[in-house]
């Protein structure tokens, strides 16, 4: 089996990774925070030291603002609802993932918020600049396209977002694990990634970082573990944000992962990732009755000439985890002119070989010829 | 009494004076008080040995880390 749908999840997982979440589930994993017997506090414990990590690994200096979610899309979720103002008007990308896109229609819908979108074509900050209005209070954005890997540079998003005072929020989960980040210097107000894709942890696990200074209203309440006679949330971060049982296995799981890219550090992963992408596209280009768009960072994009589904079918009976569709992101394929007929991604991580590349091209080529 | 027992709004915040105590050299145990008033509610703590208090003072002050100390019986609170 050749698995190359990275960009959704990774697979494989380190061993570290693996290992951490056997050792927790058989030998720390109490409720944290919750209890005062050993196995909650280790569990704590353990948690906090994937708070720092994370803090460290994205160049920030307070573990405290980093909340633990469940993905990226709870991340982006929290993020939106504590932090952008009722009667605000939002900008959002045109490449933007539903993670982004269904939070801000629910919240326009429900007569919240207004937003529009801004070109990723050209000068960002000049594009952003003009779609601004008087009431534009917050800027979405991903850093890197789920469908094409396009990026967009966090410190122009900075930069304009601390020019006119506006709120960021960026979607770094394609961008995570494959690009150095260093928070110190590009602040925002809510960094919000997955753990489960290029940061190598397991599903379930998720974060946003809230930046220097942030009082978030809570979002989702319930039990936090203290301040329990009061009604209401903590007002501190992390806890302001993290009601219910937090999931240790998946949060232990990340911070072995992010131990992981720091080992091998983040230089050599987006070198090896882009290394086998360049294979992709080079053995794809030269198959007949393929067509292959323009991609970045660590993502192919393909078609086949008669239409996605049957390459999809064969390239899976083949042993081949690739994913076809629309990726979540219609706007993306709309720019891209495949609205109509969707497109296939293979998408690589750290983990991947050129035997596997190899692999796959050969059934690309075998398919191709037979249908 | 030989250990002094610092409080924090959350175990988050517990969590990371234990780390910022054993960079300063001091041993520290993280443990839950229910049965505490100061906060609304059940708190986490550190458990320090008294010969650990001024060092682990300076090094929470230095970092400012918010803390309160409970009644230790030995004149430390």
């Amino acid at each position: 089996m050749v698995y190359l749908d990275n960009a959704a999840t990774t697979f494989p997982k380190p061993k570290a990774v693996i290992s951490e979440v056997k050792k927790c589930i058989s030998e720390y994993c109490g409720n944290p925070g919750r209890s005062g017997h050993t196995l909650s506090l280790e569990a704590s414990e353990r948690i906090y030291e994937a708070r720092e990590a994370i803090a460290v690994h994205f160049g920030f200096s307070r573990p405290e603002n980093v909340v633990f979610t469940y993905n990226a899309t709870y991340a982006l979720n929290i993020a939106m609802w504590a932090k952008i103002p009722k009667n605000s008007h939002v900008l959002c990308s045109d490449i933007e993932h539903n993670a982004v896109v269904r939070p801000l229609n629910l919240m326009k819908d429900r007569g919240y918020i207004d937003y529009s979108l801004f070109s990723t074509d050209g000068d960002i900050e000049e594009n952003i600049k003009n779609a601004l209005t008087p009431q534009t209070k917050a800027i979405v954005s991903t850093l890197s396209s789920n469908v094409t890997g396009k990026k967009l540079s966090l410190r122009a998003l900075s930069r304009i977002a601390s020019d006119n005072g506006l709120i960021l929020i960026v979607d770094a989960s394609q961008a995570a694990g494959h690009e150095k980040f260093d928070l110190s210097k590009t602040p925002c107000a809510c960094f919000c990634a997955p753990g489960h894709k290029g940061l190598f942890g397991i599903q379930g696990s998720g974060f946003v970082i809230f930046g220097e200074g942030e009082h978030p209203r809570s979002v989702i309440t319930g039990g936090s573990g203290s301040n329990s006679k009061s009604p209401f949330m903590p007002v501190t971060l992390p806890e302001s944000q993290e009601a219910g049982t937090l999931s240790t296995p998946s949060i232990a799981s990340l911070l072995r992962g992010v131990e992981f890219i720091n080992a091998v550090g983040i230089e050599e992963i987006s070198y090896k990732e882009s290394l086998l992408c360049d294979k992709i596209k080079s053995g794809l280009s030269v198959i007949k009755g393929v067509k292959l768009y323009e991609t970045e960072g660590s993502i192919v994009l393909f078609n086949g000439r008669k239409g996605m589904d049957m390459l999809l079918s064969n390239l899976d009976k083949c042993g081949i985890c690739v994913r076809g569709g629309y990726h979540c992101a219609p706007s993306a394929h709309i720019r891209l002119g495949t609205d109509k007929t969707g497109a296939i991604r293979a998408s690589v991580s750290y983990l991947n070989s050129v035997k596997d590349v190899e692999h796959f091209l050969k059934s690309v080529s075998k398919i191709a010829a037979e249908i | 009494m030989n250990e002094v027992i610092f409080t924090f709004d959350s175990v988050t915040y517990a969590n990371k004076a234990k780390k910022i105590l054993s960079r300063a050299g001091v041993q520290s145990k993280l443990i839950k008080l229910s049965d505490s008033n100061e906060s609304g509610g059940c708190i986490h703590g550190l458990s320090v040995s008294k010969e650990g208090y001024y060092t682990a003072v300076k090094a929470l002050r230095e970092l400012g880390v918010s803390y309160r100390v409970r009644s230790t019986g030995n004149g430390l609170s």
